[in-house]
């Protein structure tokens, strides 16, 4: 059983200390930074640049009940899903689930009532499920994932090999990441059930949210969380990738069904107003990884709203709150009770504040750069020198990827020992790991937006970075280093996954962290670009496959949620042209997804 | 002529005429001499059933309803070519260039719906660098009742110019409402040229493009136009309403173009603009009709 929780909000400093981004078009002739607002923006993402929206400390104590939801019980009948519910409530889920890392390894494919009895009956033949499977689904979401591959990835290709051998080891290492989906190291492999997590977490809310509290999710994620698991079950599994059209050439690539949710209209509906579900969701397409601390770690060139310090704190009491969210949320995707979540949860807090803080950071960040320095080093002069260097030179520049300020920072890990004694599938417990850490981190946010003030673009933030702990595991398989939780818990062998940087402050990070994320020109090497709906989420009907919003030669321009109008403007209220993006058309967006049973 | 009779300068047809892209390619036409001007020409197709569009409402993005508002000018292109090409047009068709478009729809028209259109030419404007007529076009329904009036208006350098730099009215400015990037591929024209039959060789590849002084294909006019009043949506008003838009640059293919629409004083604004140097091609209004 989750606990309730109630909103601590985060005290805005005094009213001279009160900064803002402020971001400026380049002046005609002014070279463009990160800092200066976008010329324009081209993307189909419904998400787009976006600013928080202020929510009162009554909506966000309404709100809270879904940061701890249960499953559903049943589904009643209800009214058929428009084509824009099923746009929002995917913007909210697949298209923006905390993707600072959206490496375009998650698709859905989504089917409507016919099919969804025939997915209900294949759940139903499954073990290892986590709860009842329900009739009367209005419609199933068949979630894919593919394992985590990016330009960080293929470096990693040429990392850890004995000189002299490499030119064997490094071919050989290819060909096994490329057949047979192996991970150069754990963590890597890990970050794909981390983004499930997130994903399974997000998915609940966005179906709440995007029907106005009618509809809910009911996911079921144990039985793909392992081949194993899915050999065991090979004929079930083959009919769903069948229906989600998955070809051979995905299967090739690694490509699974890893989730399944079955969403419908329950009886217990949640009670909140219109104003407060669109507030809510333009909230959560809001939110963004925040890597600067002010006065901390900005960079030299940084605009002055970067570079004094802020007289906030992260109270014992929101960050009591946001560890009991994220309790719930493994407690809830790990199907253990809290007590077991709080044995299972590896934790250790290695902010400044803490006793011996301001030493372990430095240790931390000593490790992390060795590490990085022996990476350097071990790169096969044969792959690096052709390239011009530019493997070493990328693995350098990860220093910057690990950007550990804020005023409360967590490593977090598992013991696989401990898990695996629990009866817990370790994919799962690592999914649960996700999720437990997005919940946490939503506390967080939703905390940052109560009561903002108007002179503050948020009141805190939070960065979930996977860079460290991936960094430590280069250095635990290749070069001899313990993990980053193995002081705190002498007695365990942990696995770190995740560290949380968490800041109390009122300026958000430049524009150019979220540019990277929206325009292909400044895409980062460690990021993707944010999707377009036709990307990645199609809809079957019968037995077509059909893109979300691609039609007639359209594609989606809309924002979601954008009549709440949270749009990125600069001082004189100019927007980014192409950021308010354009409604899909009414009608279209006004059809039923599935206007007949077939 | 094929399905007509003709006056010397009055077409009237039973169906509409077929004008062979050559036979506007190859006609020589002399050009506008100073104190000439244009005589009055009028072609009519008396009645005539309008069509149901998917193609056309797949290639604009437009959704179901009744006629777009914009269709009516193809259903007249036939006519226009034929007053184009009619012996005592002094312009050469091919050098025309499609300035500026106007529309008052007086109300909605249905698909199956008989029709009959009317257009004619009359006279010219001096332009900077040549003249401008305005070529009108207007469809009665059974009762002889106007429902859709337009005015497309075309220049030619093959006309005496005055020289002189016209200053664009003042424009209120635009309080943007939809704001979206289009990415318009380089076989739009094409697409666009199969659906409403305007194959003129500067739409259709970059090659013919080049003949006539382009540096790429450019996109159709009326397909911009109809791009943008079809993302417009439910904003534009669906019964009465009035259009006036200009073209001010062409839209080259393929390109990455931004479209804005907001109020612009008492009138809905919308513009079609470069991604990469933000100047205006497209520039339009959209009030209700006041009959």
């Amino acid at each position: 059983m989750q606990k309730p929780l109630s909103i601590q909000p985060i005290s805005p400093p005094p009213a001279e200390q009160r900064v803002s981004r402020q971001a400026a078009f380049a002046e005609e002739g002014e070279k463009r930074n990160r800092y200066h607002l976008p010329t324009s923006l081209d993307s189909g993402s419904p998400v787009g640049f976006r600013m928080r929206v202020p929510l009162s400390t009554t909506e966000v104590n309404a709100v809270l009940p879904l940061l701890c939801l249960e499953r559903p019980e049943a589904f009643v009948p209800g009214p058929k899903a428009t084509e824009q519910q099923l746009f929002e409530e995917a913007s909210l889920g697949v298209l923006s689930a905390r993707q600072s890392t959206n490496f375009r390894g998650h698709r859905q494919v989504t089917v409507g009532p016919a099919e969804s009895k025939r997915v209900a009956e294949l759940l139903g033949s499954l073990d290892h499920l986590e709860g009842p499977v329900l009739e009367g689904a209005a419609y199933t979401h068949i979630c894919l994932a593919r394992p985590y591959r990016t330009p960080f990835t293929f470096l990693l290709t040429f990392i850890g090999h004995k000189k002299g051998l490499s030119l064997g080891t490094v071919p050989l290492r290819g060909i096994r990441k490329t057949l047979w989906h192996e991970d150069d190291i754990p963590t890597i492999g890990y970050l794909q059930h981390l983004h499930l997590g997130i994903w399974m977490d997000a998915m609940e809310r966005a179906a709440l949210v995007a029907s106005e509290g009618t509809r809910r999710a009911n996911v079921f994620s144990a039985p793909f969380c392992t081949e194993a698991r899915r050999r065991e079950h090979a004929s079930v599994n083959a009919e769903l990738e069948a229906l989600a059209g998955m070809t051979t050439q995905e299967r090739r690539l690694g490509w699974r069904v890893h989730v399944v949710t079955q969403v419908g209209t329950t009886p217990q509906a949640v009670s909140l107003s219109k104003n407060t579900w669109r507030k809510l969701g333009a909230n959560l397409l809001s939110f963004r990884s925040e890597r600067i601390q002010p006065g901390v770690n900005q960079e030299e060139k940084a605009p002055p709203p970067y570079h004094g310090r802020q007289d906030m704190d992260v109270s014992d009491d929101t960050a009591f709150q946001a560890g009991r969210a994220g309790y719930n949320a493994f407690a809830h995707w790990a199907g253990v009770d809290r007590e077991k979540a709080k044995e299972l949860l590896l934790m250790e807090r290695v902010d400044v504040l803490t006793d011996g803080g301001k030493e372990r950071l430095r240790g931390i960040r000593t490790e992390l750069g060795e590490i990085t320095d022996r990476v350097v080093d071990n790169i096969p002069l044969w792959a690096d020198l052709p390239t011009g260097k530019l493997l070493s030179s990328s693995a350098a520049r990860g220093r910057k990827a690990f950007a550990l300020a804020g005023q409360r920072i967590y490593i977090g890990g598992l013991d696989r020992g401990d898990v695996e004694a629990s009866g817990l599938e370790w994919n799962q417990a690592v999914r649960a790991f996700g999720a437990a850490a997005a919940r946490s981190a939503l506390y967080c946010e939703l905390a940052g937006v109560t009561e903002l003030p108007a002179d503050c673009d948020l009141l805190a933030g939070i960065c979930l970075m996977a860079g460290p702990v991936n960094q430590n595991d280069v250095g635990k398989q290749f070069f001899g280093y313990a993990d980053l939780l193995a002081k705190a818990y002498p007695d365990k062998e942990p696995t770190s996954l995740l560290v949380w940087t968490l800041k109390a402050k009122t300026v958000a990070d430049p524009i150019g962290n979220e540019e990277q994320l929206m325009n292909p020109a400044r895409k980062g090497a460690l990021v993707d670009l944010r999707c377009a709906p036709h990307e990645v989420v199609s809809l079957r009907s019968g037995p077509k496959l059909v893109p979300m919003r691609k039609r007639d030669g359209r594609v989606n321009s809309e924002r979601a949620f954008g009549d709440v109008g949270n749009f990125v403007v600069d001082a004189q209220g100019k927007e980014i042209p192409g950021n308010r993006g354009s409604a899909w058309p009414r009608a279209w967006a006004e059809e039923q997804a599935w206007p007949v049973e077939s | 002529m094929a399905g007509g009779v003709m006056s010397e300068r009055q077409l009237d047809f039973d169906e509409p005429p077929k004008i062979s892209l050559s036979k506007l390619l190859l006609s020589r036409k002399p050009g506008l001499e100073p104190g000439e001007s244009i005589p009055r020409l009028e072609a009519h197709l008396r009645s005539w059933t309008v069509p149901t569009v998917p193609e056309y409402r797949a290639v604009c993005g437009l959704t179901e309803g009744p006629l777009p508002i914009l269709y009516p000018q193809i259903l007249a292109e036939p006519l226009h070519l034929a007053l184009a090409s009619h012996p005592d047009m002094p312009l050469p068709a091919m050098g025309l260039v499609h300035v500026r478009q106007s529309v008052a729809q007086v109300r909605p028209i249905l698909e199956g719906e008989q029709v009959g259109i009317s257009c004619w030419l009359e006279g010219q404007r001096t332009a900077r660098r040549g003249v401008e007529a305005d070529i009108h076009t207007a469809l009665r329904d059974e009762d002889g009742q106007v429902i859709w009036r337009g005015i497309s208006t075309v220049l030619s350098k093959h006309g005496p110019g005055d020289g002189l730099k016209r200053q664009q009215p003042e424009q209120a400015p635009l309080h943007v409402r939809r704001s979206a990037a289009w990415s318009i591929p380089g076989n739009q024209g094409r697409k666009y040229a199969k659906v409403s039959g305007d194959w003129n060789p500067i739409h259709t590849t970059a090659l013919t493009a080049k003949l006539f002084g382009f540096k790429r294909a450019i996109a159709h006019g009326m397909w911009t136009l109809a791009r943008a009043l079809g993302e417009l949506d439910e904003d534009l008003p669906t019964h009465s309403v009035g259009v006036t838009a200009s073209f001010r640059r062409p839209v080259l293919l393929p390109s990455r173009v931004l479209f804005e629409s907001g109020e612009r004083g008492d009138s809905l604004g919308f513009e079609v603009r470069e991604a990469k140097s933000g100047r205006v091609c497209l520039s339009g209004d959209i009030n209700p009709l006041v009959r």
